[in-house]
C-alpha cells in the first residue's frame, strides 16, 4: 500500500468514525442511562457502570458499522464490519494510527536523503573518473607532443583536450 | 617569450623543477624539456602532474648554460562562473628554491570549461 493510499483510508476511516460518533451522541441522547456515567467518589457495588461502557461500545461498533455500510463507494481494503470496528476504535486506534502514519512518512523521508546522497555519490565517483580521464589523456598527448624550438609560443592544439 | 635566468651553485647539488598550483584548487599537467645554449633540443626531462609535481633535473653541471621550457595545461573543472587560478614554477637546488615565478604565458587567470595552456623559460647557469 502506498503512503498516497494509505492517507487515503485513514481519511476514510476518520470521516466514518466522525459520522459514527455523531450518531452515537444521538443516541446517547435518546437514552439518557447512556450519558449518565456514575460518580466515582461514591464506590458502588454493581457492575452498572461496566454494562454502560460495554452498551456505549456495542452502540459505537454498531454506529460506525451503520456509516460504513451507507458510504456510497466501498472501500477496497476492508469489509464494511471491519471498516466499521476500525472506525468505532476511538482516540486509542487514532493514536496508534497516527504514530504509525508518523513512522512512514519519516521512512518515506528517509529514503528521499538517502537517495539524494545516493545520486550524489554516484555524481561525485562519475566526475572523479571522467576527469581523472582528462588528465591521463592530456598526459598522453603530452607524452606525445613533439618538442618545439626553444622560446616559441607553446602548441595550445598539441595540449589542449 | 621571457627567459628567466636562474644562477646555481656548481657545489649546491641536484636541481628540481615544481610545477603546481599551491593556492588554487585546480590539476596541472605537462612537460619539461632541456635545449642547448644553442636552442637546439636536448632532452625530454620529464612529465609532471598535480600528484607528483617534481621534475629533476640533473646535477649543475650539466646543466650550465642549458635552456628549459615548461609546456603545461590546467585541467578545467566546468567552474560556472569561471574561477582564479595560478600555476608557480618553484626551481630549487638540494631543497633550496633558487626561483619562484609564475608563467607569465598563461600562468593565471580565471578558468572555467575549457583547459588552459601554459609555458615557462628558463635557463640555469654556475655562478
Amino acid at each position: 500500500m502506498s503512503a498516497i493510499d494509505l492517507t487515503q483510508n485513514i481519511t476514510l476511516i476518520l470521516s466514518v468514525s466522525v459520522a459514527g460518533e455523531r450518531l452515537v451522541a444521538l443516541v446517547k441522547t435518546i437514552v439518557p442511562w447512556l450519558n449518565k456515567p456514575t460518580d466515582p467518589i461514591t464506590p458502588t457495588d454493581d457492575d452498572t457502570e461496566k454494562y454502560r461502557k460495554i452498551a456505549l461500545m456495542v452502540i459505537a461498533f454498531l454506529c460506525c458499522w451503520l456509516t460504513a455500510y451507507l458510504l456510497p463507494v466501498k472501500p477496497e481494503f476492508t469489509s464494511t464490519p471491519l471498516l466499521g470496528l476500525l472506525a468505532s476504535g476511538g482516540s486509542a486506534f487514532w493514536t496508534s494510527l497516527l504514530g504509525y502514519t508518523k513512522a512512514v512518512s519519516e521512512i518515506k523521508v528517509q529514503n528521499v536523503i538517502q537517495e539524494k546522497v545516493n545520486s550524489q555519490l554516484k555524481l561525485h565517483a562519475f566526475e572523479s573518473i571522467k576527469f581523472e580521464n582528462r588528465i591521463n589523456l592530456a598526459l598522453r598527448r603530452i607524452e606525445n607532443l613533439t618538442p618545439p624550438k626553444f622560446n616559441q609560443q607553446h602548441n595550445i592544439k598539441n595540449i589542449i583536450i | 617569450m621571457n627567459i628567466t635566468k636562474i644562477v646555481m651553485s656548481s657545489a649546491g647539488g641536484a636541481l628540481t623543477a615544481t610545477i603546481s598550483c599551491p593556492t588554487t584548487p585546480q590539476s596541472v599537467v605537462g612537460v619539461v624539456f632541456r635545449y642547448n645554449s644553442d636552442q637546439s633540443f636536448d632532452k625530454k626531462m620529464g612529465l609532471f602532474k598535480t600528484d607528483s609535481p617534481d621534475i629533476n633535473l640533473g646535477s649543475p653541471i650539466e646543466n650550465d648554460g642549458k635552456l628549459f621550457m615548461i609546456q603545461g595545461t590546467v585541467i578545467n573543472f566546468n567552474d560556472d562562473p569561471p574561477s582564479p587560478y595560478k600555476v608557480v614554477v618553484d626551481i630549487s637546488q638540494n631543497g633550496n628554491v633558487l626561483s619562484t615565478e609564475v608563467p607569465s604565458d598563461g600562468g593565471s587567470g580565471k578558468i572555467g570549461d575549457k583547459d588552459i595552456a601554459f609555458a615557462y623559460n628558463f635557463s640555469l647557469q654556475n655562478q
